[in-house]
């Protein structure tokens, strides 16, 4: 047995210890590939525009970066755990030389075996992708064979291996042999606490909210970014120091730590806090990048699709009197080709030359009549109504008292609110009585199209957009333009949230499997003292649940008040559409949890079995 | 071949602790010594000392002409497994190698020869009879075996001193002697100098001499001078005057 096979044989024949590091490597690996597949997906890099394509650079740029980490902590929390063994192998007389080769070379082994195996499961996750965004997002790719993934995959991730063999180098344990012998066997020691830590905590999370939320409208951008790094420094110490505290702290009331499982379960959980802090500081981070991203993105493709949602009519032209018919024409024809039924009303609508504009009150009836919108009436010659729109965007005009035209003041009796006409200048009703004959006249046309299908709908909007010049464009059809036009980003950025979502969890779980051993001894210790099959489950479920949804409380949090700061660049409130990404996001760790107990539980109840 | 002068080692920061108040000993080549005391008195600290698994804070040790202190850490790897040899209570061994693998561990590190290895693995596996064991793995053999197997590690490149922490502290009291056999058994007749800290008055009886330590200071020391029954009797009077429990009746 020389040393290479001496290293190979031992990393062989301890597939249980490495199991979480090799499924970690594979999975950041499987997730690289599946995005340069798309990356490279010839429907998507022959259509696309250069800033889509520079954004899916950008992406790719962020999943390496990310998979770099990942490795690199699973690696760490790997080497970690084998303390002991290096142990026994320096006293032995391996060289602090030595033991970096021996992390080298198992680092190649797993590390290519991971980039193998992490591509072909790449070819199976992307087909799931591919059914996703058809299902969900409409957007359709052809399956093709990935020769390009392939190799920027290897490349990659050869590289990135080589990178963290270096790296890891300055992670090795630097205790004393005596140490390392007697890791495991010792207790964790004292924690230490610092009480600025956790104060600061509080300080930076809660000051870093509060600017967020307060700072009003555009400015959000400005301060985007020291808020940000003030709320990441605060997490960090969040998970490093309070949530230490606040156990020990539950810990001394002993009407609560004292009660049933409860005093097993807290026992070692500061521990485990201190020691998955880091892990809780990355998953937290990571998911709240990928609720801001997909937040946003969907937030926006939200309000876009909401403003064409609030236009009432599907075709509307306003023009030169003389210019309406020859567009008039076109669009009946249109309408009539395509078998869509259809009613419309074509008034007259005045200008004065401060940009006020002006409709005589039995005009305004026929438009509010085609929308079912009551009727208007005047109460005297002298009245005028103003219009405004319910929108949630405001309204820009200005509410006056009395309007003046030619000669003739009008007293502004009311407000009206109606979709009939937009009313972002200020828009009056006049009495018919009213002279117009000093105010430029143009003629506004309205088509509203009730039962018609979608699909007509562009048809008909796409010839009429053609036949017009593209001064009249159909509701529907700039619809699907938006849709189809933020289908690739929105699908990118779903996708990379797909990815950190399913990340997060992971890494969790592979956190939580590396600390197996010691659970095992923990659990098998308790219950040979006298311990139900079901207490134990309850006690393996609320450590799960508590390593699970710690990172995910902190991230939904910084979610929602990173979503909320975003509208408020909107002007707008937190809307449904954030709530939406959020919950998801929720159920799918819910439901990765309640995957990951049960797995867990067999595992360590098998475990104490065969031991006990 | 082992001189130590001087040695003290204390622990802790602010509230500093004296395990070791200054030892002086020194062991010959082809020496059997034992070390005795009771719990927390410094014979641990003594032999982790020796191993370089620890540093002192004062003090010096020689052996076979070299400090390990004055070794960077590549050299003390080197050092430790050509001049020292280890046997834990707990064997230590390595659970995924299988036996033989084991015991040719520190050759392999050395970058010895294949060739050699089998050699030197074969004769040593028929002197200790642990032939049927070699291709099986740590956790199929027994508490005995695997310290047999343990000492065929800490034999196998024939290292200056043999360092022995509490060898028999697992076993019962047939492996026990089967181990303590095959100790005085390399000594006398492959002449290896061991050292070996046990509270076992059984094992420490097969020893040539033993040394005493009680509250970081050695305090006496025997020799065995006819046979081992004796011994082990002048041992058991000797822990009962150290360790004070004549004053206590």
């Amino acid at each position: 047995m020389n040393f290479n096979q001496m290293v190979m044989r031992n990393t062989l024949r301890n597939k249980h210890l490495y199991l979480a590091y090799f499924l970690s490597t594979l999975f950041s690996v499987m997730v690289f590939f599946t995005f340069t597949v798309f990356a490279f997906h010839p429907s998507l890099t022959n259509g696309l525009n250069k800033n889509v394509q520079m954004g899916m650079l950008a992406a790719a740029i962020i999943i390496y970066g990310f998979a770099f980490f990942f490795v690199l902590y699973s690696m760490d929390v790997f080497i970690q755990s084998r303390k002991k063994e290096f142990g026994v192998l320096m006293i032995q007389g391996m060289s602090p030389h030595q033991l970096r080769k021996m992390i080298f070379i198992e680092n190649l082994v797993i590390g290519f075996s991971a980039t193998v195996a992490g591509s072909v499961a790449g070819i199976g996750f992307s087909q799931f992708i591919l059914w996703f965004a058809n299902v969900f997002i409409h957007v359709k790719f052809y399956f093709y064979f990935p020769v390009m993934a392939f190799l920027v995959t290897m490349i990659s991730f050869l590289l990135l291996f080589l990178l963290i063999s270096f790296f890891i180098q300055f992670r090795l344990p630097k205790l004393q042999l005596q140490e390392l012998l007697k890791a495991g066997e010792l207790g964790k020691g004292r924690l230490k606490l610092s009480l600025i830590k956790a104060v600061l905590a509080i300080l930076l999370i809660g000051g870093g909210y509060a600017v967020a939320l307060a700072t009003p409208g555009v400015a959000v951008v400005f301060v985007m970014l020291p808020v940000i790094f003030v709320v990441i420094i605060g997490t960090k110490f969040l998970f490093e120091q309070l949530s230490v505290s606040i156990i020990q702290w539950l810990k001394g009331r002993q009407h609560l730590f004292w009660k049933k499982t409860n005093l097993v379960v807290f026992s070692d959980l500061a521990f485990r806090m201190k020691d998955n802090s880091r892990s809780f500081f990355l998953v937290a981070i990571i998911s709240t990048v990928a609720f801001a991203a997909i937040g946003t993105l969907y937030g926006v493709q939200n309000l876009l699709l909401q403003s064409y949602e609030s236009e009432p009519y599907e075709f509307q032209v306003i023009a030169e009197p003389e210019k309406l018919s020859a567009i008039q024409t076109q669009i009946n024809d249109q309408l009539r080709d395509n078998h869509i039924k259809n009613r419309s009303v074509m008034v007259k609508t005045y200008y004065d030359n401060e940009g006020k504009q002006f409709l005589k009150v039995s005009e305004f009836n026929q438009l509010a009549g085609l929308l079912k919108e009551g009727s208007l009436h005047l109460s005297q010659g002298d009245a005028a109504v103003q219009l405004e729109n319910d929108t949630q965007f405001g309204n820009a005009a200005v509410k006056s008292k009395k309007v003046t035209v030619g000669t003739q003041t009008y007293t502004i009796e009311k407000l009206r609110t109606t979709k009939a006409l937009s009313a972002y200048t200020a828009v009056y009703v006049l009495p018919d009585s009213a002279d117009v004959s000093q105010l430029t006249v143009k003629s506004f046309a309205a088509w509203i199209t009730p039962d018609a299908k979608r699909a007509e709908l562009i048809a008909a909007g796409k010839k009429v957009r053609t036949g017009t010049h593209s001064v009249v464009m159909g509701k529907t059809l700039m619809e699907q333009t938006t849709i189809d036009g933020y289908a690739p980003i929105l699908f990118v950025g779903i996708f990379i949230g797909i990815v950190f979502f399913f990340s997060a969890g992971s890494f969790l779980y592979f956190r939580l499997y590396s600390d197996i051993d010691v659970d095992v001894e923990k659990f098998r210790m308790i219950y040979q003292l006298g311990l139900s099959k079901k207490e134990l489950r309850k006690m393996i479920y609320q450590q799960v649940a508590i390593l699970f949804f710690t990172p995910i409380a902190v991230s939904v949090i910084h979610g929602a008040v990173a979503l909320t700061a975003m509208y408020h660049i909107f002007q707008m409130n937190m809307q449904l559409a954030g709530w939406e990404v959020l919950g998801v996001f929720v159920v799918i760790q819910a439901v990765y949890y309640l995957i990951a107990r049960n797995f867990y539980f067999r595992k360590v109840y098998h475990l104490i079995q065969v031991a006990a | 071949m082992l001189k130590v002068e001087n040695l003290q080692k204390n622990y802790g920061e602010k509230l500093q602790f004296e395990a070791l108040k200054g030892i002086n000993l020194s062991v010959v080549d082809g020496e059997f010594v034992g070390i005795m005391g009771p719990s927390g008195s410094g014979k641990s600290t003594l032999l982790n000392l020796l191993a370089t698994i620890d540093q002192p804070t004062k003090g010096q040790i020689l052996l076979n002409g070299t400090d390990p202190g004055s070794l960077d850490q590549e050299e003390i790897a080197r050092f430790r497994r050509r001049e020292l040899g280890f046997v834990f209570q707990n064997f230590n061994l390595m659970p995924t190698l299988t036996v033989e693998e084991n015991i040719v561990l520190p050759l392999t590190l050395d970058g010895e020869k294949i060739s050699v290895m089998k050699k030197k693995l074969q004769i040593l596996a028929e002197f200790l009879g642990i032939e049927p064991l070699l291709k099986k793995r740590t956790a199929e053999i027994s508490g005995g075996q695997a310290q047999r197997v343990a000492v065929a590690r800490a034999m196998i490149h024939r290292p200056g001193l043999m360092l022995a922490d509490e060898p028999t502290g697992n076993l019962d009291t047939k492996s026990s002697k089967d181990v303590m056999n095959l100790f005085k058994q390399l000594n006398e007749q492959e002449a290896t100098t061991i050292l070996m800290v046990t509270h076992d008055p059984l094992a420490a009886s097969y020893c040539k001499r033993i040394i005493f330590i009680k509250d970081g200071e050695l305090v006496h020391e025997i020799r065995q001078m006819r046979g081992q029954r004796d011994f082990y009797e002048k041992i058991l009077s000797e822990l009962a005057r150290i360790e004070g429990v004549d004053n206590e009746f």
